[in-house]
């Protein structure tokens, strides 16, 4: 099911855990414990990690960093790597 | 004295377990080495003293953490005779992963199926006797908030402590399974404080502490090396297995509800539906800039231009009475308050708006628009998560543009960098509700919604042209939380909205005092000129400029000026504006020197043309190169120019 789901979200054809569930029939609760079990192991990284606009926005005071509250993971050199091995 | 452990999930219940049995009887330090607390209590059943020792709560026992490092080592190295495994009945499946690693490193385990009142509640069943036959484990109900069960779970265990336990051998296919063999083979002999099955599945899930454990014997270290060249690493195979291991048995013993769906699930099922999110988030927004308007400008924005009118009056007489100056009395009262006050009354705009934008965001739509908008960027060529960046830009394309730094492949971040601009910024706000003020003070809301759509509309189509022509490139795929919606914290959109308007009061304070400031001292030279004419060196200049623009109809000197202070930053075309039509109201001396289309085809200048300095800047830091600073500041101001025409050239048709 790892395997599965990894796949779906390198061929783009899922955008979220809902349609991780839709797609390989299983609750959304377990597509969580998939896309986790994904995290922890590194095939998933979170984006925005290297984001910071600390002293870099040249004087320009309306550039707040913007907030994170939009958080996607995308898969990292390992996953990428797993993906064109299978 | 005998040496119990508890183990479990975050939140499964555990520290209220072990509080329950161990009552004040603990004490607390750090496990050697390493920064996780050791707790550890007693307590005494049947007259014996047990210690029973408080593993940190991890979801496997991995080499991931140290809290994991430490649960699996005290497991494995500390010898407790017990290890009580606590289960969330809520959440079981998930909780039996935990389980499942505990009997495959051979644990004495004993499950604590806790939180047993939340589960009935949630009208969960669970044929705990046949679980228990089948994981061949003793399984006790506890709800250890409520203090249920405790006694049996001690009896449980300390009957267990002679209890024989066998090691879990799940079979993880027939290739894994061969290569266990192997590796089991290669540790015979070898002195490894872990048990040989385990360490040989540990090393196949490329546990990177086992790893480099059993890396010391050269034997498997050339092992290991044979299975990386051949890529065989089977992590997630050995985590799949495990899975089905624990499909396979709770198969039948665990009943729940249908599930039903929660407010957030009904909810998406209507802002996230593949053909109505679009136009629902369309609405969204026409909704946030028609409210934006009647209170931001219609309600507030009156009472701010009458404040900063009488302070400028008031100033202004009292330098007369006192005999300032005329050139003093002139710069404060035309320069200053013409043009740094011109832009301060727009402040009550720039709370209504972003008060909006944050509460979108605090709710947790704004996911959603990036989740319902993800097909369609894809379309132009884009991946889905450059909206975010786009969405970021309404606030100030210069975060907007380092956003961007989240895409991996650089020709996806090369095209939306480009585009970003087109993404009205806060600045720009300004420039468009003085127009919208004296040429549409009636639909206002729905002028500026279709402003910000044309920006939109505008960075779809260069994405699309950019990605056919000089960015070709390969699609990236990501996943995205969509937290569930919540009620906006109140301190956190007045902590957004503030950075906003406290950023637009520092602007107009400094880059824009400054930006009015020379452009007065220009207005009033050579000396004796008439002030703020065409024969003043201000005025000269805008002349040369003028004929550029008059084929968009706005070819006075004046909107000359102004679009190029601008490029400083945009509110300064506002600022601009007050001061070389003051004394003139600004709104009245816009209606005198534009017409209606040659206002609308000067908001689409400003909107689509040269972005300010301090985005071309961090162009030129993202890109690093000067090259491609340049091309967005030629590009875009091209292209400004050349809409501006065609609606002023086409609208000039019908009107």
């Amino acid at each position: 099911m790892l395997k599965e789901c990894l796949k779906l979200i390198s061929e783009g054809s899922v955008k979220s855990a809902k349609d991780i569930a839709k797609k390989l029939n299983i609750s959304e609760d377990e597509a969580d414990l998939l896309i986790d079990h994904l995290k922890q192991m590194g095939y998933l990284e979170k984006d925005m990690s290297d984001f910071s606009c600390e002293g870099k926005c040249f004087g320009c005071n309306l550039a707040n960093c913007p907030t994170n509250s939009i958080i996607t993971f995308r898969l990292s050199d390992k996953g990428i790597k797993y993906i064109k091995n299978i | 004295m005998h040496t119990i452990a508890l183990v479990g999930n975050p939140n499964s219940g555990k520290t209220t377990l072990f509080n329950a049995i161990t009552g004040s009887t603990q004490h607390v330090g750090n496990w050697p080495g390493v920064t996780v607390e050791k707790k550890e209590g007693f307590f005494t059943y049947n007259n014996e003293k047990y210690s029973l020792v408080d593993l940190p709560g991890t979801y496997t026992l991995g080499a991931f953490s140290e809290d994991e490092i430490v649960a699996r080592d005290f497991v494995l190295k500390g010898n407790p005779e017990v290890v009580i495994n606590v289960i969330d009945a809520t959440n079981i499946k998930r909780n039996l992963y935990l389980t499942v690693q505990l009997l495959e490193m051979g644990a004495n385990v004993v499950l604590a199926l806790n939180m047993m009142d939340e589960a009935k509640a949630k009208e969960i069943n669970i044929d705990i006797n046949k679980l228990s036959d089948r994981l061949n484990v003793p399984i006790v109900e506890t709800s250890a908030s409520k203090k249920i069960g405790i006694d049996e779970l001690l009896r449980v265990t300390v009957e267990s402590i002679s209890r024989k336990a066998n090691s879990l051998d799940i079979s993880y296919g027939e290739e894994i399974d061969e290569e266990i063999k192997n590796i089991e083979k290669l540790l015979e002999n070898k002195d490894f404080p872990y048990p040989k099955r385990w360490l040989a599945i540990k090393i196949l899930e490329n546990d990177k502490d086992i790893v480099s454990l059993v890396s010391s014997d050269s034997e498997i270290k050339n092992y290991l090396e044979r299975l990386k060249e051949e890529d065989k690493i089977y992590e997630l195979e050995i985590v799949d297995k495990r899975y089905d291991y624990i499909n396979s048995i709770t198969k039948g013993l665990i009943k729940e509800p249908e599930n039903i769906p929660t407010t957030t699930d009904k909810v998406d099922r209507v802002l996230t539906n593949y053909i109505f999110g679009i136009p629902i988030f369309a609405l969204i927004m026409a909704l946030v800039f028609q409210l934006t308007f009647k209170i931001g400008q219609d309600f507030l924005g009156g009472y701010v231009e009458t404040f900063i009118g009488f302070i400028a009056s008031s100033v202004e007489n009292l330098l007369v009475s006192i005999n300032a100056p005329d050139l003093l009395v002139s710069f404060v009262s035309e320069g200053f308050f013409g043009g740094v006050g011109a832009v301060l009354v727009f402040v009550p705009l720039i709370v209504v708006l972003y008060f909006f934008l944050a509460i979108l965001e605090d709710t947790g739509y704004m996911a959603r628009a990036a989740y319902v908008m993800d097909s369609l960027m894809r379309k132009v060529g884009l991946q889905g998560k450059s909206f975010i960046s786009m969405v970021v830009g309404f606030g100030c394309n210069v975060p907007g543009i380092m956003s961007t730094r989240t895409l991996d492949n650089k020709k996806d971040r090369m095209i939306a960098i480009l585009i970003n601009p087109f993404m009205s910024c806060g600045a720009r706000l300004p420039v468009y509700m003085v127009f919208i003020g004296a040429f549409f003070p009636n639909n206002g809301g729905l002028v500026l919604f279709l402003i910000y759509a044309l920006g939109i509309a505008m960075a779809l189509i260069m994405a699309k042209v950019f990605s056919k022509t000089l960015f070709k490139g390969e699609e990236t795929h990501f996943i995205m939380e969509l937290p569930p919606y919540r009620l906006p914290s109140m301190n956190s959109v007045f902590r957004d909205m503030w950075e906003k308007v406290w950023g637009f009061l520092k602007r107009a304070g400094t880059v824009i005092f400054l930006v009015v400031t020379i452009l007065w001292v220009l207005s009033m030279l050579p000396a004796g000129v008439e002030p703020y004419s065409k024969e003043s060196l201000l005025g000269r200049i805008g002349s040369l400029l003028a004929p550029i623009f008059s084929p968009a109809g706005f070819g006075t000197w004046q909107a000359s000026v102004s679009l190029f202070a601008g490029i400083a930053a945009k509110e300064a075309i506002v600022g601009t504006l007050g001061m070389l039509y003051s004394p003139l109201e600004l709104t009245e001396a816009l209606r005198m020197n534009f017409t209606t289309l040659s206002a609308i085809s000067y908001m689409v200048m400003v909107l689509l043309y040269t972005p300010c300095a301090a985005t071309i800047a961090t162009v030129k830091r993202e890109t690093n190169s000067v090259k491609w600073a340049l091309f967005m500041a030629v590009y875009t101001f091209l292209l400004g120019y050349i809409m501006a025409v065609v609606v002023y050239q086409i609208g000039s048709l019908f009107i």
